[in-house]
């Protein structure tokens, strides 16, 4: 299979997964989708199992570029949480079904895909480590402060994908950027870029 | 009989951390149990049914604690600490059931246990919405939402990586996520180091007097 085939069949699987659920997704199904032959399917991967967990890996990944990439790497490190931000609402909003499938219906397949959504949230904490240090408070904050502030976000996430608001996203920007700027900044600091962000959006 | 019914539920709460509720069967929960899959449909129609009381037993236990911990001889912010330290010390002691309220319900299973954990997130946000009511205060509206969602990926992390005997270690963390977006920063750290003093008392204090 090409690259385009692939790129097909991984995201074919992810919506087979949202739609019928783990039990029920059909390898079949997502490769005729893909235009791909069962042969070309078994010469790359083991079977559904190993499909599902390429699919997710190539996600996490997309999702993580497109959240690091549009940060715009000079700029104050509240402006440059913004961006980042902005980015991956507007990839959310964009693809509800891959949104489900990153966010609730990969991770409840099994602890070991759970785990891989643990991962891909901690993959956002080196992007809070500056805020630790632009908070001016650096050692006196919580250990944690860098999962909290991601989690905050993954939070509001999750909860408007779950209730198919996922188009709601972008608009949230300028409270979701309050509460994972809050733990550094705290809130009169944030409420301001907030509501330079509500000004912009 | 409700031994096999409690052994049942534990079996149900072990099975979730070990392979999720979506690979979860009756054949398995009851052989774990110690029983057959006919034992099994005389306490529980469906393996729904089951992991719903396993739900319940947590959520019941977790009232528990947050009852006991509101005592009128407390400030509402020592109350809310108390709260919270007990809670994480029954994530602790119950680490499968924790999973399974934390991770299971939120990901893997069906609608009416879905819901559930959907209410205990509604129910601790309304909580903690309360410290707003100083008055011109600049968070928004979802900023409770978000600050149990920071506690809880903590508290996810933990448990899905086998740790939940450390949970009760994260409660500065916890508190001062809690609190930062409506106290400010200053506040939110004075309660952070209350509540590691809380701990530092060590975990049987209350016990350690009474006896």
């Amino acid at each position: 299979m090409n690259a385009q085939q692939r790129e097909m069949l991984l995201r074919a699987m992810l919506e087979e997964l949202v739609e019928v659920g783990y039990g029920d997704a059909s390898v079949e199904r997502a490769r005729e989708a893909a235009g791909v032959s069962a042969a070309e399917f078994e010469a790359e991967f083991e079977g559904k199992d190993d499909c599902l967990f390429a699919a997710y890996d190539c996600l996490t990944e997309r999702v993580v570029a497109t959240a690091s990439g549009d940060c715009d790497q000079t700029g104050p490190w509240p402006a440059r949480v913004r961006s980042g931000l902005e980015a991956l609402l507007q990839a959310v909003a964009a693809y509800p079904a891959l949104a489900t499938a990153l966010t609730r219906s990969f991770p409840g397949i099994r602890p070991a895909a759970y785990q891989r959504y643990v991962d891909l949230l901690s993959r956002f904490e080196p992007f809070m480590r500056e805020g630790r240090e632009y908070s001016g408070l650096e050692e006196e904050l919580p250990g944690e402060v860098e999962l909290l502030a991601v989690g905050a976000a993954e939070a509001i996430i999750f909860g408007e994908v779950d209730a198919g608001r996922a188009s709601r996203l972008p608009q949230m920007l300028p409270e979701i950027l309050f509460s994972v700027l809050v733990p550094f900044m705290g809130p009169d600091r944030a409420a301001d870029e907030m509501r330079s962000a509500a000004l912009s959006t | 009989m409700t031994d096999e019914r409690e052994a049942l539920i534990e079996a149900m709460a072990r099975s979730c951390i070990d392979r999720g509720y979506a690979e979860t069967t009756i054949e398995g929960v009851a052989s774990s149990a110690g029983c057959s899959p006919s034992d099994f449909h005389r306490h529980f129609e469906t393996l729904e049914e089951c992991a719903l009381a396993a739900v319940d037993t947590i959520l019941a236990e977790g009232m528990r604690c947050v009852a006991s911990a509101y005592g009128a001889d407390h400030s509402e912010s020592e109350s809310a600490l108390q709260a919270l330290k007990a809670m994480l010390e029954l994530f602790a002691s119950r680490p499968a059931f924790a999973s399974l309220a934390f991770i299971d319900t939120r990901q893997a299973m069906p609608s009416r246990a879905h819901e559930r954990y959907r209410w205990g997130f509604a129910i601790l946000t309304a909580m903690l919405d309360r410290l707003r009511e100083g008055g011109g205060n600049p968070a928004p509206p979802s900023a409770a939402r978000a600050a149990i969602g920071g506690g809880e990926a903590l508290v996810r992390r933990e448990l899905a990586a086998g740790r939940g005997d450390r949970l009760p270690r994260f409660l500065p963390d916890l508190v001062y996520s809690a609190a930062v977006s409506f106290l400010g920063r200053r506040e939110a750290l004075r309660l952070a180091r209350e509540a590691r003093a809380l701990l530092e008392a060590g975990p049987d204090d209350e016990s350690a007097q009474s006896s």
